[in-house]
């Protein structure tokens, strides 16, 4: 009785875990509609890897201004000018991220889930390219806000 | 700011307060791309280089008669000083 009880839990658990999930097109899938980003501007991938935490889905934001959700196994871009640029997401221990945008370059973010005295936040780290073309394979397309 | 060029010929770690340790690999190129107080920075294309705390600051890296001293956040516009300085192997392109 009571190992069904414990598996219904988990079961339970599971599900709930999974549904908060990114359920978009592959990275790969996805890649062969992308357009390559244009001369002036630079392209900033974001992606979340962890489901630890997966209740807890931020907006993020770019110069404060809402680019899209930090959905686990979930990845999404943005074209900007090259310049300075924050990355921020809403929980209610806010961790940023400061960087620079070149014409032309590509940034990998990676959304990293910490967890807090009273509730899970997320933190934007800035990662190699190369690291995050491998990582960013794990995720599926969740879109920007901007529709990019 | 100058044309200068140095290649890294050995990786090295180096470690700040309160931030997670940074890598330097081996064979980057690094740009010089100003100077400060304490010493020149250069920033590569190579590698992400980030001083990660709380928060996250893309970073520069600071020079000082072949020693790296510490990190220039550009963006901040502040120095974030190495527990020790670091030596480093440079060759010049």
């Amino acid at each position: 009785m009571l190992k069904k009880k414990l598996l219904g839990i988990i079961g339970a658990i599971s599900l709930f875990a999974m549904t908060g999930c990114a359920s978009g097109p592959t990275f790969s899938e996805h890649a062969e509609t992308m357009q390559p980003v244009s001369a002036e501007n630079g392209r900033i991938y974001i992606y979340r890897v962890a489901t630890l935490g997966a209740a807890v889905q931020p907006k993020v934001r770019l110069n404060d201004v809402e680019v899209g959700k930090a959905a686990p196994k979930g990845f999404f871009y943005v074209d900007r000018p090259a310049g300075n640029y924050e990355v921020a997401a809403s929980t209610e221990a806010e961790r940023n991220l400061s960087m620079t945008l070149e014409a032309g370059e590509e940034k990998y973010v990676r959304l990293e889930m910490k967890m807090g005295l009273f509730a899970g936040h997320v933190k934007p780290v800035l990662v190699d390219a190369e690291v995050g073309r491998e990582e960013i394979q794990k995720t599926k397309y969740i879109g920007a806000v901007d529709g990019t | 700011m100058s044309d200068e060029r140095l290649i890294l010929q050995e990786p090295a770690v180096i470690r700040v307060t309160n931030a997670a340790k940074i890598e330097l690999k081996a064979n980057t190129v690094w740009n010089h791309i100003g100077q400060i107080d304490q010493g020149d920075v250069y920033r590569t294309c190579d590698q992400v280089v980030v001083v990660n705390s709380f928060d996250v600051f893309e970073a520069a890296i600071v020079v000082s008669e072949s020693n790296l001293v510490g990190f220039y956040l550009p963006i901040e516009k502040s120095f974030v000083e190495a527990k020790q300085p670091t030596a480093l192997q440079f060759t010049t392109e």
